[in-house]
């Protein structure tokens, strides 16, 4: 993005000066009375309900909840649908023959599917696993048939002139050189996942956070409905985080590697 | 070449096997059709005049729904993105704001958009606006850096005035990206206008898909499945022509750079 020149300090400060600063504004039109406090409750306010709903275990059970599931779901969708779009991208005739269901499939939204999944698995957490599996199944393939496609025929041409082997050539050489577009695929699937798995809780289910945000809502019990939704935000960063950094660890080569103009 | 002929063939003819395996399955009793009807059951179903004129009118409420929380989004992502591409130091100031606004997955303001908004157009909209905003946000922020310093240095040479270089230079350099952005947008404003509708609204396409799952019209349900499909797949297929003609002079340009 920005070319990698020396921040000034202004720069450097700015950005958490102008973060912290959020809350004390959002303090400040609470109490000014601009907007109902009913609707919109203090910044302390919120952050009070919100220890006290941490503390009492409310919040770490909903989170816990929607996060198992919408880690199965996420999981089951990787450990498929890496294999088959590696298949499928290194395979023309497979392309072929899979192209038109897959382009058939992927303009349908993915929470359309919701209530048809509830006709078969009902309310529970299955349903909500099978659509997270669903709605991440998409970018996860495409992205890995188009990372095992594009592989430069160099690649594998050098590993099979070294006398590489069917599999070595597939595990060392093309599975390697597709992983920047697989990891990509992962990360636009985590966001959507975690949507998902709440929208699923929201429509259809008795717990999760989504279900926790919306009753509150409902019982108009404002303050814990936003401290739910503060909530969500936090994991939401959170996971974009540490998927991030496992991002940099793992394709630590890649970054170098582009730069060094293969 | 034969044998390829063969399998582009067999992949068109996958789908049609599914439906008419689903068919006959349905004919045959092995599928509950209180929860599968067949295909030929929603297609009837589909072509009922009554149930029409509901899947036509609710399909154009999400559609207009669509567009304007697209055209909003759009627009905002584009100008903050691009702002920020081109000022590193206003960048600088909302970075940490925006990389923690980003991630929020935008079915958690639902709720919060209920009590400002009610549960009319209005919240859909705001919704779609704020989640179809980040692609193009940070597609027109890379973007904004894509024109590379020998040709802005190279306007800077000739005497362009900076504004000249920002709407002349780099902003038609953006476009490809910006459009990929808009290309993605496009298709998460349609998901999250199903989302809303679902979660909070009484008109739709997202909640007549649930309404008719709850009162067990199952055929109805499907059909209206199929109509969210096919309107994702008509918006994507719109935008993509709309971008093959207005940026078709960008495959000359990778052309000659290459």
């Amino acid at each position: 993005m920005s070319s990698p020149r020396k921040r000034s300090l202004f720069e450097k400060a700015s950005g958490p000066v102008f973060f912290l600063s959020l809350p004390l504004l959002w303090e400040a039109v609470s109490r000014s009375g601009l907007v109902s406090k009913l609707y919109f409750p203090t910044a302390a306010d919120i952050i009070a309900v919100w220890f006290s709903l941490m503390a009492d275990g409310t919040l770490p059970l909903a989170l816990y909840q929607t996060f198992s599931r919408m880690a199965a779901g996420f999981f089951t969708a990787a450990c498929l649908m890496i294999p088959l779009g590696a298949a499928i991208g290194l395979s023309p005739r497979l392309r072929l023959l899979f192209t038109p269901a897959i382009e058939l499939l992927r303009p349908l939204p993915p929470p359309a599917i919701i209530p048809a999944a509830m006709l078969f698995l009902g309310i529970g957490s299955s349903m909500k696993i099978f659509v997270v599996f669903f709605a991440c199944s998409f970018p996860i393939l495409i992205n890995a048939m188009e990372g095992a496609r594009r592989v430069p025929r160099l690649f594998t041409d050098t590993g099979r002139v070294f006398g590489a082997g069917k599999g070595r050539l597939i595990w060392r050489v093309i599975l390697p050189a597709a992983s920047p577009r697989i990891m990509s695929g992962l990360r636009v699937a985590l966001p959507i996942a975690l949507i998902v798995a709440v929208l699923s809780e929201m429509v259809g289910s008795v717990d999760g956070v989504g279900h926790f945000i919306l009753h509150m809502q409902r019982v108009f019990s404002i303050p814990q409905m936003y401290a739910g939704v503060v909530t969500l935000g936090l994991a939401g960063w959170i996971i974009n985080a540490l998927f991030m950094l496992a991002d940099r660890k793992l394709l630590a080569w890649y970054g170098g590697w582009k730069r060094g103009g293969a | 070449m034969k044998r390829e002929q063969a399998c582009r063939l067999a992949g068109y003819l996958l789908p049609a096997a599914v439906i008419l395996l689903w068919e006959v399955c349905a004919r045959a009793g092995f599928i509950d059709l209180d929860a599968l009807p067949a295909p030929s059951a929603i297609l009837a179903e589909a072509a009922n005049p009554g149930a029409l004129a509901e899947l036509g009118g609710q399909t154009l409420v999400t559609l207009r729904r669509i567009l304007t929380g697209f055209a909003l989004g759009g627009a905002a992502g584009f100008l903050l993105g691009f702002a920020c591409g081109c000022l590193p130091r206003l960048y600088a100031a909302l970075e940490t704001i925006i990389e923690f606004l980003r991630p929020m997955p935008s079915v958690a303001l639902i709720p919060i958009g209920i009590l400002f908004l009610g549960t009319g157009d209005a919240l859909c909209e705001a919704i779609v606006a704020f989640a179809c905003s980040w692609p193009v946000f940070i597609s027109a922020l890379r973007g904004a850096g894509a024109a590379g310093a020998p040709l802005v240095n190279t306007a800077r040479t000739l005497g362009a005035s900076r504004a000249r270089i920002t709407f002349r230079v780099i902003l038609p350099a953006a476009l490809p990206n910006v459009f990929t952005g808009l290309r993605v947008g496009l298709g998460v404003a349609v998901a999250v206008a199903v989302i809303t509708e679902m979660a909070a609204s009484g008109s739709g396409l997202g909640a007549l898909i649930l309404s008719a799952s709850l009162s067990f019209r199952v055929a109805l349900m499907y059909a209206a499945i199929a109509a969210a499909g096919l309107l994702g797949f008509t918006l994507n297929a719109l935008f993509t022509l709309t971008e093959d003609r207005l940026l078709a002079w960008r495959h000359g340009a990778s052309k000659e750079a290459r």
